[in-house]
């Protein structure tokens, strides 16, 4: 068991480019922790460098209390995860999982006892004496996991275990993967580009775009207070809808116009009045957005719309509609029979709304 | 119809025209002495005189052995060293390493005979004229596996290396724990290319080998046949031709599939 901390960490390949840019990071122990990010945003290139497959250009990162920059990744008492399995096609699932101790030079009794244990945890036990080809993906992801549990690590590393696993067993080895963690309480680095992983398997969760965190901290502080409009953005499915408004304040009034037709009171919201004038991005997540019944009475200022597709999803569906030239998504309870085309009458939960400076993005 | 009967005519020569002078040399070297001119496949009566003459002018079970010896050596070390070369190219990060597989393209274009006298001069100065050493040495690295394993090994997923980077394994561990049980068939390929030719070669041996000992059978046949010593008896000739071919034969029958795998694979006539 061990904390990892990681000291303004930069990587260039190039000597010009930075992949990592000043990455400082701590993880407690026992920790899970999700680094999520767009494709290239340099979440894999981070964990490999904890992993030791790429050298830290700058910086340190220290696991326990040992600075390892230097120490060969056989060293490092970590284990990986791969997202193409990385089994040893050679090798029966037994010896996959024992190459590693054998390697250690463990006597033959230890790793046929730590080898039965995993493989009963991970219910591989009828798998043993076959080969990676025969065993279909979820079962190799099993085996991949079953490597690294028997090393007994210090921290474990997922990269994308679940990309190439279909939807369902996706959900499946989510949990399992958690209640292998609820279990064994190892420090675990989970690299994933799947913002739903991210929100539902993390302790904490690290935001990543362009090689620099955006954002560290809890699932639910990140959906409820992006600190900026990729977060905001990115994190949430439906994601987050921006709508390009104008703020005008006024004898302590806040308003933020959308287009003509569409003018908000927002003045629950604290902004200087250097604000007044300025160009702002709204954002609204899709749940925000609330269908006005007929009969109900509300103080929030309608939006009329007309539904571009509307997406059934059998508890609830979610429209798409423009609003003020943006495209919009709402996700609304389905009780109702509305289709493609209809016009139909929404308000914001002013509460929940989200702004976002328009040229640094940053949160207001 | 027509098609295929032509078709197969035409397979049919071709398959006559490579094999008649084959089995005519098995045939003949296994006939008394005056009836090989006749060109027949069937002798009058089987005999094995022409065999008892070979082995007592030449060594012959000496030759085969050094024959043997030499390209299992050269073999081993190709596959050894070729490896470890191709995947370096393939999967180490140096200054360099570009540069460097060009030249060893390079070496691919130069012809043998223009090396062979410097390579002669070293052999000397080494002292390493008349024994193994100069059979062997010079044989154990080549281009063609270099570049074989070097292709082959980019395929392999740089996963499977981490992975058992992270197992803890070195480098050799990787090549020869992981890289090499999942490359066989670059290792046959190799492996029979290699031995082929290491098992033809004649020049490189009439060059830096004299002690009767040490020759290998294409050299002792060679020079058996060339030089005199078979005193123009057509059916002893013939039957150190059918040892020399004999073991490339025996090889073919047990990797038929390998050999034809590997001639087409690596783009070169087997």
């Amino acid at each position: 068991m061990a904390a990892v901390k990681l000291l303004n960490v930069r990587k260039t390949y190039d000597g010009k480019e930075f992949a990592v840019k000043d990455i400082s990071l701590e993880i407690k122990d026992k920790e899970f922790v999700v680094l999520v990010g767009p494709s290239g945003c340099g979440k894999t290139t981070l964990l490999r460098m904890v992993a030791g497959l790429e050298e830290i250009t700058e910086g340190e990162i220290i696991i326990g209390d040992r600075v390892i920059n230097d120490v060969p990744p056989k060293s490092r008492n970590i284990a990986m995860v791969f997202q193409n399995y990385a089994l040893y096609p050679h090798m029966t699932i037994y010896n996959n999982m024992a190459f590693g101790l054998k390697l250690r030079k463990l006597s033959r009794k230890e790793i046929e006892n730590r080898v039965n244990e995993a493989a009963d945890i991970l219910g591989l036990k009828d798998l043993l004496n076959r080969k990676p080809k025969a065993l279909s993906g979820g079962q190799k992801q099993r085996v991949a996991v079953g490597r690294a549990i028997v090393r007994n690590p210090e921290v474990f590393l997922f990269d994308e275990p679940l990309s190439n696993l279909d939807a369902k067993l996706r959900m499946q080895m989510r949990a399992e993967i958690l209640k292998l963690h609820q279990k064994l309480k190892i420090t675990t680095i989970y690299v994933t580009h799947d913002q739903t992983e991210a929100m539902t398997m993390g302790d904490m969760i690290v935001v990543i775009n362009n090689g620099k965190i955006n954002q560290y901290d809890t699932p639910m502080e990140i959906y409820k207070n992006p600190v900026n409009k990729f977060v905001a953005g990115f994190i949430g499915s439906p994601p987050m809808s921006f709508i390009l408004g104008k703020l005008d304040l006024s004898n302590g009034n806040i308003f933020i116009s959308l287009d003509k037709a569409v003018k908000l009171s927002i003045s629950h919201l604290h902004l200087t009045d250097d604000f007044d004038g300025k160009q702002v991005w709204l954002g609204v997540r899709p749940e925000d957005f609330r269908l006005k019944q007929p009969s109900e009475k509300t103080l929030n200022e309608e939006i009329e719309v007309t539904l571009d597709l509307v997406e059934p999803m059998g508890n609830e569906s979610f429209f798409h509609f423009q609003l003020a030239q943006s495209n919009c998504i709402a996700r609304v309870q389905t009780s109702d029979r509305l289709k493609t085309g209809d016009k139909i009458k929404m308000y914001l939960m002013k509460d929940h709304l989200h702004l976002f400076d328009y040229t640094s993005e940053r949160k207001l | 119809m027509i098609k295929k009967t032509l078709l197969y005519f035409v397979l049919l020569i071709g398959a006559v025209s490579f094999l008649y002078p084959f089995i005519w040399m098995i045939s003949a070297s296994l006939a008394p002495d005056k009836e090989i001119g006749s060109l027949v496949l069937l002798p009058s009566h089987i005999t094995f005189d022409n065999y008892h003459q070979l082995i007592q002018k030449i060594p012959v079970w000496r030759a085969l052995f050094n024959s043997l010896f030499v390209s299992g050596l050269v073999t081993l070390g190709v596959l050894i060293f070729g490896s470890m070369t191709g995947y370096a190219l393939a999967r180490l990060e140096f200054r360099g390493r570009n540069l460097l597989f060009y030249i060893i393209i390079f070496t691919m274009t130069i012809p043998f005979q223009i090396t062979l006298i410097p390579q002669y001069i070293i052999m000397v100065k080494l002292h390493w004229t008349d024994t193994y050493l100069a059979l062997v040495v010079p044989g154990l690295m080549n281009a063609f596996g270099i570049i074989l394993f070097r292709q082959y090994f980019k395929s392999v997923p740089q996963d499977l290396i981490d992975a058992a980077r992270l197992d803890g394994c070195g480098e050799f561990g990787i090549i020869f724990r992981v890289m090499w049980p999942n490359s066989v068939p670059a290792l046959v390929t190799v492996g029979i290319l290699t031995f082929m030719a290491s098992w033809n070669d004649v020049l490189w041996p009439l060059i830096v080998i004299r002690d009767q000992s040490l020759m290998t059978m294409p050299q002792l046949v060679t020079l058996f046949v060339v030089g005199g010593r078979a005193e123009s008896q057509l059916g002893v000739k013939l039957a150190s031709a059918v040892l020399l071919a004999l073991p490339i034969i025996i090889a073919y029958m047990f990797f038929q599939k390998y050999f034809i795998n590997s001639a087409s694979s690596s783009g070169l006539k087997g």
